[in-house]
């Protein structure tokens, strides 16, 4: 993950989020195809494999298939929100993301392991 | 007047108040300058007014470490130097690029960019650019832009310059040749190629210059003041061929001569994709005419990020916003983004590209090889060396445009695949932009630097370099416009010491 120096989030931090307009339906797109989220989601691990863990914290996302997928949307809308104005991103196939995109990649590439 | 070495009569020592060694950007902007100043100018210059093989063969070397263009091809040999074939980007360094910067080593200049502004305003003029405008559109109608963080990334321009009557960016040749050719105080004599500045006994200044045509005749020119104005890698191979006096080479004391040698890392990083309605939000950062000159935007990371980040200055520009052609569907992951019909579909795409500074780095350099040239001159050894920060800093930026871009809800970017790994390094299709910088760097401080601010040779005190080999950092903007802004400067010093000269002999 490039994390920018925690300095440069801080520039963001304690300033009006208004000034940082955040297209969320834009971010909510990514769970249009899940398939897609799969594949990625794959991709991440395979290039990891043995190496990383996915974080702790996307094990612990509050998803389940039960979750209405709006609330999914808000959700990862909000922690990616986060993530940007963190200075957080991951390289997914080359992909620019949050790494909470990214999580939820791996979740559902994960979700789908434990199915099949 | 314009004469040349071959055909001229006398045997006599040429004699001039100023003597210019090299008739590109730098050496006829100061010559231009002194056009009607009362002093006597001669611009020595190796080539003719045309391309000649048996002269531009003077210019090849051998290179080594990072691979880099063959040292006959990266640059031009006759009257009007490299701006007989260069593209005309000119952009001002930015205000960081002149200061201190304490995570670079051996950064800042003895000038601010304020000091500067002046000649960059005078420059404009000389280059045939519209109006001094690099950080704003000059125009109306400019569409807005996507309200990209400004603590993170700024927009700024370059300007190129589109001469009649073939749209093309002015050469220095043609442009000023016709005001040389009439001027009385100036002289410029061609195929005269200075092979050796020989210096006084004591190494302290210049004696006389010795000049040979390619077919052996020679001659010998004495100024008052003499002005290096060969290029980045020419500037250090000829002090240090002039070792008669000063075995380690002219200015060399403190072995900085053809060290630090900078170019700009140029390298596509990715892609950007974006939706249908979006990407006229990026329409900003696409070419446009103004006054007949076309400005060129990119994106450069803001002071402050790169002072956060520890990185160096950069750029990225966006190419072509064209819509994906069924033929060459989006790759899929993209489609993750929805592809198809809707407001948010991602129907464009346009490749990005980095042109970034590069570290200064004593061991990236300009030596003397073994081979010698048809003059009997030892030819030039390039060693190009390049350091993680130089990838780091473009790895991080590429990064953090792309996260901008997707905080800011526009679309997606794509890396290339060499910025895919945990610790990306460059690919071997790196290449440079032509820009030799850095080789007889300036300093106040003689142990850091061949020219002091002044750029006078320290130690050598009526020797002066013009040209981007002084530039102890190079920022991210090409660099003709910062040479003709810093010939300026030094047309204007040379004035001035001859008035106070006039008025120390008159007393
Ligand atoms: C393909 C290409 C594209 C470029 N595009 C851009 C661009 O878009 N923007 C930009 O800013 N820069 C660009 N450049 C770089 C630009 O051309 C140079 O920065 C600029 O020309 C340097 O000016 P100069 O006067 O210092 O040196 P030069 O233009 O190299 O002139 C040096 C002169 O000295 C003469 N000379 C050399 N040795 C001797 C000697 N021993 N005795 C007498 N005379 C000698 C040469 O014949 C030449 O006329 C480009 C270069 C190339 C090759």
């Amino acid at each position: 993950m490039t994390a920018f120096p925690a300095s440069v989030g801080k520039v963001l931090e304690g300033q009006d989020a208004a000034a940082f307009p955040l297209d969320t339906e834009g971010l909510s797109d990514i769970f249009l195809d899940p398939l897609q989220a799969i594949h990625l989601g794959r991709h991440y691990l395979d290039q990891h494999e043995g190496k990383a863990k996915p974080p702790l914290e996307w094990a612990a996302l509050p998803l389940g298939q039960q979750s209405p997928p709006s609330r999914l949307a808000e959700y990862f809308a909000k922690t990616s929100r986060r993530d940007l104005q963190g200075g957080k991103v991951q390289l997914v196939d080359g992909w620019v993301m949050t790494p909470t995109e990214a999580g939820a990649c791996v979740w559902a590439a994960l979700s789908v392991r434990a199915i099949s | 007047m314009i004469s040349d070495l071959r055909t001229r009569d006398s045997d006599q020592p040429i004699l001039a108040d100023i003597c210019i060694i090299g008739g590109g950007a730098a050496g006829i902007t100061i010559a231009h300058e002194l056009i009607g100043s009362g002093l006597s100018v001669c611009l020595l210059e190796s080539g003719g007014v045309d391309y000649d093989p048996p002269t531009q063969t003077l210019y090849e070397g051998i290179t080594t470490g990072q691979p880099y263009f063959p040292l006959d091809a990266t640059r031009l040999r006759y009257f009007g130097g490299s701006t007989n074939h260069w593209s005309g980007w000119c952009t001002p360094l930015m205000d960081i690029d002149f200061k201190p910067r304490p995570w670079l080593k051996d950064s800042g200049w003895p000038f601010s960019a304020e000091h500067l502004h002046p000649f960059y305003e005078r420059a404009q003029h000389l280059c045939r650019l519209a109006s001094y405008a690099y950080d704003r559109a000059p125009w109306p109608e400019d569409p807005p832009l996507p309200a990209f963080d400004p603590a993170l990334i700024q927009r700024r321009f370059w300007q190129v310059s589109q001469v009649e009557p073939w749209d093309m960016p002015v050469s220095f040749s043609t442009a000023y040749r016709p005001a040389l050719e009439l001027a009385d105080n100036v002289e410029v004599i061609l195929h005269a190629n200075v092979t050796s500045i020989e210096a006084t006994e004591n190494a302290q200044a210049v004696d006389h210059l010795r000049v040979s045509t390619l077919e052996g005749k020679t001659a010998r020119v004495q100024a008052q003041y003499y002005i290096l104005a060969c290029g980045g890698i020419e500037n250090a191979r000829l002090l240090l061929l002039s070792d008669s006096v000063e075995t380690a080479g002219l200015g060399n004391r403190h072995d900085l001569v053809g060290r630090y040698f900078q170019e700009h890392p140029h390298i596509p990083v990715g892609e950007v994709f974006v939706g249908s309605l979006l990407h006229d939000r990026l329409q900003g950062l696409q070419p446009h005419e103004h006054e007949e000159v076309v400005f060129l935007a990119g994106l450069f990371p803001a002071e402050d990020f790169q002072r956060r980040a520890r990185i160096l200055n950069t750029s990225i520009m966006l190419g072509d916003i064209l819509p994906i052609q069924a033929e060459h569907p989006i790759p899929l992951p993209g489609r993750l983004l929805r592809y198809g019909p809707g407001p948010l579909s991602l129907t464009h795409s346009a490749p990005l590209f980095a042109r970034s500074e590069q570290l200064p780095d004593p061991e990236s350099r300009i030596l003397l090889s073994h081979d010698r040239d048809s003059l009997g001159l030892r030819r030039p050894h390039l060693h190009w060396k390049l350091n993680d920060i130089d990838c780091e800093t473009i790895s991080v930026f590429t990064k953090l445009v792309g996260a901008e871009i997707a905080r800011l809800g526009l679309g997606r970017v794509r890396v290339a695949d060499w910025l895919r790994e945990e610790r990306p390094s460059f690919p071997p299709d790196l290449y440079g932009g032509n820009h030799h910088m850095g080789t007889t760097r300036m300093s106040e401080d003689p142990r850091k630097g061949v020219v002091d601010a002044d750029c006078r040779v320290h130690s050598v005190h009526n020797l002066f370099i013009a040209g981007s080999s002084v530039f102890p950092t190079s920022g991210a903007g090409n660099p003709t416009f910062t040479i003709v802004a810093l010939a300026l400067r030094l047309a204007d010093h040379m004035k001035d010491l001859f008035t106070l000269d006039h008025a120390y002999y008159s007393r």
